[in-house]
C-alpha cells in the first residue's frame, strides 16, 4: 500500500527533476533565470511546509527568515569593495563592527543559515512554551514581518533602505561570477537535497510526532511528548532552510529589497502552499512553480485581475479543496490504491479463513 | 506508604467559586483494579485530569510511587508511567493503525531520540504482539479514521499497551460498545493489564460487576464510600445518592 | 510638548478603539480572527469617500453608510464563507486572508490605486492653553466612547446581548438551550464588520484612502485586543488608549519603527506572561 502511495510522489518528483534539469537546454537565458528564481521560491515553500504543512503552525511572516539569510549574503557582497555607496552617502567611513564578519563570504554563508535559525528558535521558544493558540501565533508572525520590513527600510544607512541592495554578483568563485547555467544547477541541486531532507525528516519517528501535534496536540502529550520542544525544533530548522533559500535568491536575482522580506513575500508563500497542497512533498514545489509562472505570464497584462483571481482561488481552495490541488490528487490516489489493496487482502483472507475455521474448532 | 502507587492528600481544585474536588484523600495500592463510580458532576474525570496533570490543583498533593507529581504537565506524568485512555477514543485519524501504536511506544520522547529512532526487531515483535491482542492485525496499514468505533477503542487500548504504563487510567472504556465488545474489553483489561494498576471510571454496572475489586464512590468532589462492590451497594449513603432510582445496568 | 503629543494621540486611540472593538467582539464570540478586518475598514473609508466626496452628502450620512455597507459585506462573508468553516480557526484565517487579497484588488480595480481624500467635516481646533486639539479628533473620541457605550448597552441590557454572552462563554450549552447560534454568529460578525466600517469612516478624513490602508489597523487592532483582554470592553478602551498614546509619544521621541517594535515586544510579553490581558476584569 505504501508502495502505491510512494510511487506517485516519487514518480512525480523524478519527472519534475528531469524536466528541470533539461530546462536550460530548451529555454532562453531569461527564462532559465526565472526558473532559477522560482526554484528558490520552491525551496522557500518547502521550508514553510515543515512548520505549516506538517506541524500545523501557520507562519505569516516566514519571509523574515528568507530576508535575514538573503541580506546576510547581500551585505557580504556589498562590502567586498570597502564601504558601499549606500553607506558612505550617510557619512559612514568605516564598515561597522557588527558587519565586519560579513566581509568574509564563507562566513556570511554560514551566518545566513544560523542567524535565521537562532531568531526562529528564540521566537519559537517564547511562543510555543506558552499556551498561546495558533491564531495568535499567526498574527504575531505577521506583525513580525511588517516590523522587519519597516526596520530594513528605516536602517537605510546599513541596509540600502527602500531600494535594497543592488548589483549583486552571481556567486563569484575565485573572483569570477558563475555562469547562469552552473548556478542554476547549484540551486536545483540544493533544492533537491532540501526536498530529500524534508522527506526523510517527516518519515522518521520525529515526523510522526510532529504530525500528531498538528492533529491533536493535547493527546500526544499523554504519550510523553513535550510538544513545545518539537515545535521549537521544527521552527528552527524551517528558519534555517528559509535563510538558505534567501541566500540562494541573491546571486540568482542580483538584488534584494525590503519587498522581498516583508508581508507581501510572507503571504505569497502561504498562497503557493495553500494552492499546491501543504503537508505533501510535491505540493509546495508544484504550487510555487505553477503560481509563479502563471503570475509571470499574466500579471504583466492583468496585474490587478491576477491578484483578484488568486485571492478568490485561495478562498475557494480553503472551502472546497483544503488539501490544495496536488494534495487532493495525492489523497484521491491513496484512497484508490487502498481500495485496491483492501480487495486483495479480502480475497486472501477469504481463502485463509476457510482453513482457520478448521484450526479453531480443534482449539476450542 | 509503600504498596500505594497513587496517593492524594487534601486534594482540592476550584474553578471560580465552584469546588470540583474537595479535600480528597484517595489511595490506590499497586496492582489494584479500582473502579470509580459517581453521578455526573461528581468529579471523576476532574480527578483523572488532576492525576495526569491536565488540570492543576488549587491545593493538596498527589504522589505517584512515592514521588510528588503535583503540578506536573501531562507529558511529564506520562513519562513517569501514567497512561490514560479517554472516553472518546483519541486516536490519530490521519495515521495508520501501526503508526498510532508506534507513536505510543515508550522511550522516544526526546527530540533527538525521535529523530534517530529505528524500528528494530524487538519493537517489530512487540507491535505484532499488540496487534494480535487487539485483533487489528489485518488492519495494520489502515488509516485509523476508517476503523469502526469499537475498533478505535481497541486501538487506543493497544496504544496503551505500547506505552507500557504502570498506572493506567481508563475513562469509560466501554462507552459506545456492544455488550459483546464490553465483555471482551473486561477480559482484556483483566488479563492484559495484570501486574499493573488500573483505575477505571465507569457507568455501565454490568461491566463494573465483571471487573471490580475495590470501588470508590465520589459525590460532589468528595469521597462518599469505598469498599467492595457488595459493600458499596449496601451502603445507605450511596443508595441515597446514586444507586437509588438509577436504572443503569 | 508632551501634552500636545498626548492630545494628538487621542485621535489615533479613538480610531483604534472602534476598530479593535469590532475585531474583539468577533474574536470573543466566534473565536476567529478576521484577516479581512483591515479591508472592512478600508471599505468603510471608500464608502465615506463615495458618499461625501463624490455624492456630496453630509458626513453623518457617510458614517451611517459606511457602517451599513461594511456590515452587509460582513454578513455576506459570514453566510457564504465563514459558516462553512465553523470550528476550524486556521482555515478561517486562511480564507479571510484570501478574501482580504480579493477585496483589496477589487477596490483597486474599481477605484484605481491612487489615494482618495475626504474632507474633514469639522475644521477648527480647540485650544486648551498651549495644546491644540483639532475638533475632528475630538469628534472621533466622542464617537469611540459612544460606540463603546452602545456596545456595552447591547451586551448587558438587551436580550440579544445576553444571548451573545452566553454563546461566548459556552457555545454548546447555548445551543442546547435553543439559541440560534448561527443567527447570533451572523449578527455578531455583521456588527463587528460595521464597526470596522465606521472606523474607516472616521479614518477617511485624516488619512489617505487607499486600497492597502487596512493592514496596519488589522495588526494594531489585534494588539489592542491582546493587551486589553478578549471580551473585555473596558479592556479594549484602555488598551486602545495605551497603544494609541504610546505609539504617538514614542514616534515623536524615538521613531515610528522604534515605537512599533517596542509595542510589539510588549504584546509578546503580555501574551507570554499574562495572556488574559493587562487589564484583567472579572468576567462573570
Amino acid at each position: 500500500m505504501r508502495l502505491y502511495n510512494q510511487r506517485i510522489d516519487n514518480v512525480l518528483a523524478v519527472v519534475t527533476l528531469i524536466f528541470l534539469a533539461v530546462f536550460p537546454l530548451l529555454a532562453s537565458d531569461f527564462r532559465v533565470e526565472l526558473m532559477g528564481k522560482f526554484l528558490v521560491y520552491a525551496l522557500f515553500a518547502l521550508s514553510l511546509n515543515l512548520v505549516w504543512g506538517y506541524t500545523g503552525l501557520l507562519s505569516l511572516g516566514h519571509a523574515v527568515f528568507f530576508g535575514l539569510g538573503g541580506y546576510m549574503l547581500g551585505l557580504a557582497y556589498s562590502l567586498q569593495n570597502g564601504v558601499p555607496p549606500f553607506m558612505s552617502r550617510f557619512g559612514i567611513e568605516e564598515i561597522p563592527l557588527v558587519m565586519r564578519p560579513l566581509e568574509s563570504v564563507p562566513l556570511a554563508l554560514l551566518l545566513g543559515i544560523l542567524v535565521p535559525g537562532v531568531v526562529a528558535g528564540l521566537i519559537g521558544y517564547f511562543i510555543f512554551t506558552s499556551k498561546v493558540s495558533g491564531t495568535y501565533f499567526s498574527i504575531i508572525t505577521l506583525a513580525l514581518a511588517m516590523l522587519f520590513e519597516m526596520f530594513v527600510v528605516n536602517m537605510q544607512a546599513y541596509t540600502g533602505g527602500f531600494n535594497g541592495l543592488m548589483g549583486l554578483p552571481r556567486f563569484p568563485v575565485n573572483g569570477e561570477p558563475l555562469p547562469l547555467t552552473t548556478y542554476y544547477f547549484i540551486v536545483l541541486g540544493v533544492t533537491a537535497l532540501a526536498y530529500l531532507f524534508t522527506k526523510w525528516l517527516m518519515e522518521t519517528h520525529f515526523g510522526k510526532v510532529v504530525k500528531s501535534i498538528r492533529e491533536h496536540e493535547s493527546r500526544i502529550q499523554f504519550f510523553g511528548y513535550n510538544p513545545a520542544r518539537f515545535k521549537i525544533f521544527v521552527f528552527t530548522v524551517s528558519g534555517m532552510l528559509a535563510g538558505l533559500s534567501g541566500m540562494l535568491y541573491v546571486p540568482m536575482n542580483g538584488f534584494i529589497s525590503p519587498q522581498d522580506v516583508g508581508v507581501v513575500m510572507s503571504t505569497s508563500v502561504v498562497v503557493w502552499l495553500a494552492i499546491g497542497g501543504r503537508g505533501t512533498l510535491m505540493g509546495p514545489v508544484l504550487g510555487a512553480l505553477a503560481v509563479n509562472w502563471l503570475s509571470n505570464l499574466l500579471s504583466e497584462q492583468y496585474p490587478t485581475l491576477w491578484q483578484l483571481f488568486l485571492g478568490a482561488v485561495v478562498v475557494l481552495i480553503v472551502l472546497f479543496l483544503p488539501n490544495g490541488l496536488y494534495g487532493t490528487l495525492e489523497h484521491w490516489w491513496k484512497e484508490r490504491s487502498l481500495h485496491r489493496a483492501e480487495k486483495e487482502t479480502k480475497a486472501v483472507l477469504l481463502t485463509e479463513s476457510k482453513v482457520d475455521l478448521k484450526k479453531a474448532r480443534w482449539r476450542a | 506508604m509503600s504498596g500505594y502507587i497513587l496517593e492524594t492528600e487534601g486534594l482540592t481544585v476550584q474553578f471560580g467559586g465552584f469546588q470540583a474536588i474537595s479535600n480528597l484523600d484517595f489511595r490506590v495500592k499497586k496492582g489494584e483494579l479500582r473502579v470509580i463510580l459517581g453521578p455526573n458532576g461528581a468529579g471523576k474525570t476532574t480527578l483523572m485530569d488532576l492525576i495526569t496533570g491536565k488540570t492543576k490543583p488549587t491545593s493538596g498533593t498527589i504522589r505517584y510511587d512515592g514521588k510528588d507529581i503535583t503540578g506536573l504537565e501531562p507529558y511529564e506524568t506520562a513519562r513517569l508511567g501514567i497512561g490514560r485512555k479517554f472516553q472518546n477514543p483519541h486516536v490519530f485519524d490521519k495515521m495508520t493503525v501501526l503508526e498510532n501504536l508506534e507513536v505510543a511506544f515508550r522511550g522516544y520522547h526526546r527530540v533527538f531520540s525521535a529523530l534517530f529512532y529505528r524500528k528494530n526487531a524487538e519493537i517489530k515483535d512487540r507491535m505484532a504482539e499488540i496487534l494480535s491482542v487487539i485483533n487489528l492485525k489485518d488492519k495494520a496499514e489502515q488509516l485509523a479514521a476508517n476503523l469502526s468505533h469499537g475498533e478505535r477503542q481497541w486501538l487506543e487500548i493497544g496504544m496503551l499497551l505500547a506505552q507500557d504504563p504502570q498506572l493506567i487510567i481508563l475513562d469509560e472504556p466501554t462507552a459506545g460498545m456492544t455488550a459483546e465488545e464490553t465483555c471482551k474489553t473486561g477480559e482484556l483489561i483483566q488479563s492484559v493489564f495484570r501486574g499493573r494498576t488500573a483505575i477505571v471510571v465507569e457507568h455501565d454496572m454490568a461491566f463494573v460487576r465483571q471487573i471490580a475489586q475495590v470501588v470508590t464512590v465520589l459525590h460532589q468532589g468528595k469521597l462518599l464510600a469505598e469498599g467492595t462492590l457488595a459493600e458499596i451497594e449496601n451502603n445507605p449513603k450511596v443508595q441515597e445518592v446514586y444507586l437509588k432510582g438509577d436504572v443503569d445496568a | 510638548m508632551v501634552m500636545q503629543q498626548i492630545a494628538d494621540g487621542l485621535g489615533v486611540a479613538g480610531v483604534l478603539a472602534i476598530a479593535a472593538l469590532g475585531l474583539g467582539i468577533v474574536f470573543g464570540v466566534m473565536k476567529i480572527i478576521n484577516m479581512a478586518h483591515g479591508e472592512l475598514i478600508m471599505i468603510g473609508a471608500y464608502t465615506t469617500y463615495m458618499v461625501c466626496t463624490v455624492g456630496h452628502l453630509s458626513y453623518y450620512a457617510g458614517m451611517v453608510a459606511s457602517f451599513l455597507v461594511a456590515a452587509a459585506v460582513g454578513l455576506l462573508m459570514e453566510r457564504f464563507i465563514l459558516r462553512r468553516l465553523y470550528g476550524r480557526p486556521l482555515e478561517t484565517l486562511l480564507a479571510t486572508f484570501g478574501l482580504s487579497i480579493f477585496l483589496q484588488q477589487f477596490i483597486r480595480l474599481v477605484f484605481g490605486p491612487d489615494g482618495k481624500s475626504v474632507s474633514s467635516p469639522f475644521q477648527g481646533t480647540w485650544m486648551i492653553g498651549d495644546v491644540a486639539i483639532p475638533l475632528f479628533r475630538l469628534f472621533i473620541v466622542i464617537v469611540a466612547i459612544v460606540m463603546i457605550l452602545v456596545t456595552a448597552w447591547v451586551m448587558f441590557r438587551t436580550r440579544f446581548g445576553m444571548q451573545l454572552r452566553a454563546v461566548t462563554q459556552n457555545r454548546s450549552m447555548s445551543e442546547c438551550l435553543g439559541l440560534n447560534t448561527s443567527r447570533i454568529d451572523a449578527l455578531t460578525f455583521a456588527f463587528g464588520a460595521g464597526l470596522a466600517g465606521l472606523a474607516g469612516a472616521v479614518l477617511a478624513p485624516i488619512k489617505t484612502v487607499s486600497p492597502s490602508m487596512g493592514l496596519d489597523y488589522l495588526i494594531d487592532s489585534f494588539m489592542v485586543v491582546v493587551l486589553g483582554g478578549i471580551g473585555s470592553l473596558a479592556g479594549t478602551a484602555l488598551g486602545s488608549g495605551l497603544l494609541g498614546e504610546s505609539n504617538q509619544l514614542m514616534t515623536a521621541f524615538i521613531s515610528e519603527t522604534g515605537a512599533k517594535m517596542i509595542v510589539f515586544l510588549l504584546v509578546i510579553l503580555v501574551i507570554r506572561f499574562r495572556p488574559e490581558g493587562l487589564f484583567r476584569m472579572e468576567r462573570r
